[in-house]
Order: C-alpha cells, then structure tokens, then sequence
C-alpha cells in the first residue's frame, strides 16, 4: 500500500515532467552542427559521435554484446563460510546492527532501510577449483509472483528469457515460471544459460516458494549458498552525511558473504579479516567512479558492508575497525531511531511495526 | 568534417536514429527532474547520447545504459552548479504561501542529488529497486536508505510547515 507521501511524490513528479519544455528529437540534431562561438563543445561532440556511429556499423549496434569466455570470469578466493560462522538466531530478522566509535569531522547518521515486500528465496551456485576456491558464482533469486516485471531487459538467447547488463562482466538473465519471476546474476552467460533449465521452482509452503536444482549441475557448478527466504526486512546502516554526499556508509545485509560479492567487480577481491570477521575487499563499478568495499561474514547468512566511493581501503579497514555490533534497541538507542518489531507469522509472512 | 557529410553518414544509422527518436523526450524530462528543471538539460541529454554512442558496439542494453549516462552527467553537474542554486525556479520560497505540490518539488530540490535520484528513479521511472542501484552504481540496501532517508526527510520538513 503507498503511503501519502509516495503518492505525492509520483503525482508531483509526473506533473514537472509534464511542464519540461519541448525538446525536438530531430536526427541529426541540426541545432548543434550549426553552433559556433561558445556552443562550440556541440560541434566537437557531434564530430564524436558520428565517428562513433559510424564505427559501429550498421548492425548489431543495440545486440546482444560479445559473449564473455570462462576465461573471463573473476577469481573469488575462497569464499566459504568460515568454518565457525553460524547461522543468526532469527532469519526474519537482522542480528548484528554496527554501531560506529568515530572521532572523524563528520556527523553520523543511522537509519534503516526498509524493503517492505517478501523478497522470495535466493542462493547462489559457482563451481570451485581443485584448491577449494570457487572461480564464479552465479546467484539465483524465485521472487513471489508478480514482484517485478524487469521491463528493461534485453530478449536473450532463449524465448522469454532477458538480458540485462548490470555493471562490470556481470548480467542478470529473467525469466519466469509457473508465474513466479526469475533471475540469476553472473559473469559467465553461457554457464548461465546452461543453468536455467536446471533450475526449478517449488512450493516450500502455501506463502513461500524456493527452488530446487535439478539434474547434475552444468560445467562443474556446486552449489555454495542454499536458498533462503527474503522476507520484509529492515536493514540497518549508518553513514555519513555532508548534504551532498555519503563518504562512507556501513550497513548490514541479509545474504550470505557469497551472494554480498556476486553483482559487483570482482577482480580487485582480497581476503581480509577485520575484528576476528572474515571477508573480501571488493571494487564495483559505478555510475560516478568506482565503490571500495568491505564485505565481512558475521554470520553465514548476514554480512557487514562498509563502502565509500573516495575512501581507500586502508582508509575503510581503519573505519570497519571501529564498529561494533550491538542488539536492535542498543543501534535504535545510538541513533536515535524509533525501536521496530518484527513477527514471523505462520503463514510465512513477516509483520514489522515501529 | 562538414555538416552535410554529417547528417548523411548519421542518417544512414536507422537503429542509433531510432533510438535517439525514441528516447530523447522521456531523457529530456529525465533530466529536467534530476537538475530540477535546470537550463542544459538539452545539453546534457546530448552529451549522454554521445556517451552511449561511444559504447554503442557493446552495450547490452542501451536504455539503462542511456538512463546509467543521464543520471551521472547530470550529477556532475549540479556538482558543478553548486548548492546555492539548486532550487527549482519555478519554486516560491515561502513555503507557507504555494501549493503543497509546490513546496514538496522545492524540498525535493533541497535533498542531496543521490536522494533526488534514487526518488525519480523510483516515483517517476517507476524502477525496482534492482534497477535503480544498478544505474546509481550502488547496492540494493544503499537505495533503499537513500529513499529511507529522503523520505523521513521529507516527512520532517513537511510536519514543520504544518
């Protein structure tokens, strides 16, 4: 159910869009060819694009990129649970909240975030090296029905199948199944497709659906994460704030390490153990540079995240070094955040009230 | 290179061509939102085409690819614009005398562009969550705080002027 506030940010966004000027569409953009004087960057950049344009042929322009090569993959160390890690107590709910002992210039802030809907059921899958050391992984998400539509993505290799690319090697294949969306995110599309027919979703009980791999796995995959069921959640994170932007910002998530690494760049990972918690330093491609992050495992089913895209990692292991995990009422407490409960029910839904 | 050359070779592009067709208005307000109706969204718009054409031989998908490009040139800038002029001017400063309509685009204005971002991407481009941390080159729970916060935000600044 949107809130007021949702609602009026649509109508009202709506509503400015509608008062944006009239652009003209007209190809080739004749305004900017004919620009001297200080429009003169229009001029260069047209020159750039026409080279561009026409480097790229006439075909295949907007298809399906080059198929990526096994060889191309990342190489994550080894990323099994430490041997210790247990699961948290209660997988409805966040255990660990950070709590952060900062002497920096800047204010910190906590808050959650907040994803109201079941998120379905979601493991991954990678096949490992003689050593132990998986070499891919490839993460498979069953989502309730309905719960996204993906209306981006590109049609793939099979019918009813998408592409989309998400950063870095890293594409998401959708699809859906007796109703119930799909998608798999991984570097290695042909392995991906491969897997899709192994995959199958099934009815864990009447509200919540998992899936179960079928047959021997394609390439050598083994599974690394088993599926687990994404309920309603409230993660916590804190963060800096200067009104512009975050310098870093700490959060807990509630996925396995595995699954914290798969989505981003996976080339720069190094293994790093910080408090007695072990985990990767991870680089991921962004819109406005690149995100530095530190994925540690306080469970075999939540990891601790501190990110930054300026920080270096030294710079984010000195922050990740302050932080202590504490119970919800203490991070409510800290921040100043109102206290939230959260209740299994027998259904399998979750009811979260502040 | 001379103009008519180079209308000619572009014309011979109907996939780019069409795209741009396409595209361009939904970019344009795209733009306007994200720079709260800022006076080069042509210009940006423009620029991230150029961008996309650039990259255009290995893009799996070109409309999230063109709404990644938007979203970041237009965050540079408002960088470059500085703080002191990110009000929407079509915004009254007295929030006690304009539309509630109003008052909320000029406190959507005033949040950090992240927030803004994360805000249009999710109320007006209607994307999942996914969608949006994948164009913001940020992680599902970082946009879910982004909105968190926006929106308590929002909320408090709201409860202020009632």
């Amino acid at each position: 159910m949107p809130t007021d506030l949702e609602t009026d940010l649509r109508r009202v966004f709506a509503l400015t869009a509608e008062l944006a000027p009239d652009a003209s569409p007209d190809w080739p953009p004749l305004t900017l060819v004919t620009q001297t004087g200080p429009r003169s960057k229009r001029s260069s950049t047209i020159t750039v694009l026409t080279g561009a344009v026409a480097a790229a042929g006439l075909i295949g322009v907007f298809s399906i990129g080059s198929l990526r090569s096994a060889d191309e993959t990342g190489v994550i160390p080894s990323v099994q649970p430490e041997p210790t890690l247990r699961p948290s107590l209660h997988p409805e709910l966040i255990d660990a909240y950070p709590i952060l002992r900062w002497n920096g210039p800047e204010t910190i802030y906590g808050s959650f975030s907040y994803h109201s809907d079941d998120q379905g059921w979601g493991g991954t899958v990678g096949i490992v090296d003689a050593s132990g050391t998986p070499i891919t992984a490839i993460k498979i998400s069953v989502f309730p029905p309905g719960y996204s539509t993906f209306p981006d993505a590109t049609p793939g290799r099979i019918d009813g199948v998408g592409e989309t690319a998400v950063g870095g090697n890293f594409v998401t294949l959708t699809w859906a199944m007796d109703g119930r969306p799909l998608t798999m995110v991984g570097d290695n599309l042909d392995l991906m497709y491969e897997l899709i027919g192994h995959i199958e979703p099934e009815r864990v009980t009447p509200s919540t659906r998992g899936y179960a791999l079928r047959g021997d796995l394609p390439g050598g995959l083994v599974e690394l994460a088993v599926p687990q069921h994404r309920v309603a959640m409230r993660n916590p994170t804190i963060a800096t704030d200067d009104g512009q932007s975050n310098r870093f910002d700490i959060s807990v998530q509630d996925a396995p390490l595995i699954e914290s690494l798969v989505g981003g760049e996976l080339a720069g990972l190094e293994s790093v153990t910080i408090n007695g918690f072990h985990g990767y330093t991870s680089t991921h491609p962004g819109s406005y540079g690149t995100h530095r992050v530190l994925a540690l495992a306080i469970s075999t089913d939540e990891t601790l995240l501190v990110s930054s895209e300026t920080m270096s990692f030294a710079e984010l292991q000195a922050v990740a070094e302050q932080i202590e995990l504490a119970d919800e009422a203490t991070f409510a407490a800290t921040y100043a955040l109102g206290s939230t409960s959260a209740v299994l029910l027998d259904n399998g839904d979750v009811s979260i009230s502040d | 290179m001379n103009v008519s050359s180079t209308a000619a070779m572009l014309d011979g592009e109907p996939a780019f061509v069409d795209f741009y067709r396409n595209q361009y208005q939904r970019s344009f307000r795209l733009a306007w939102l994200l720079t709260n109706g800022g006076s080069d969204c042509e210009d940006l718009v423009q620029d991230a085409f150029i961008r996309v054409s650039k990259h255009a031989d290995r893009i799996t998908n070109p409309p999230a690819y063109l709404r990644t490009t938007i979203v970041s040139v237009c965050r540079d800038a408002q960088r470059r614009q500085g703080r002191e002029d990110r009000r929407l001017r079509l915004v009254a400063a007295d929030a006690t005398s304009v539309p509630f309509d109003t008052h909320l685009l000029a406190l959507v204005a005033e949040l950090p562009y992240a927030q803004r971002a994360a805000l249009v991407l999710r109320y007006w481009v209607d994307m999942p969550d996914t969608e949006i941390a994948a164009t913001l080159g940020v992680r599902p729970t970082t946009v879910r705080s982004l909105v968190h916060r926006a929106t308590r935000r929002l909320h408090q600044e709201l409860s202020h002027a009632n």
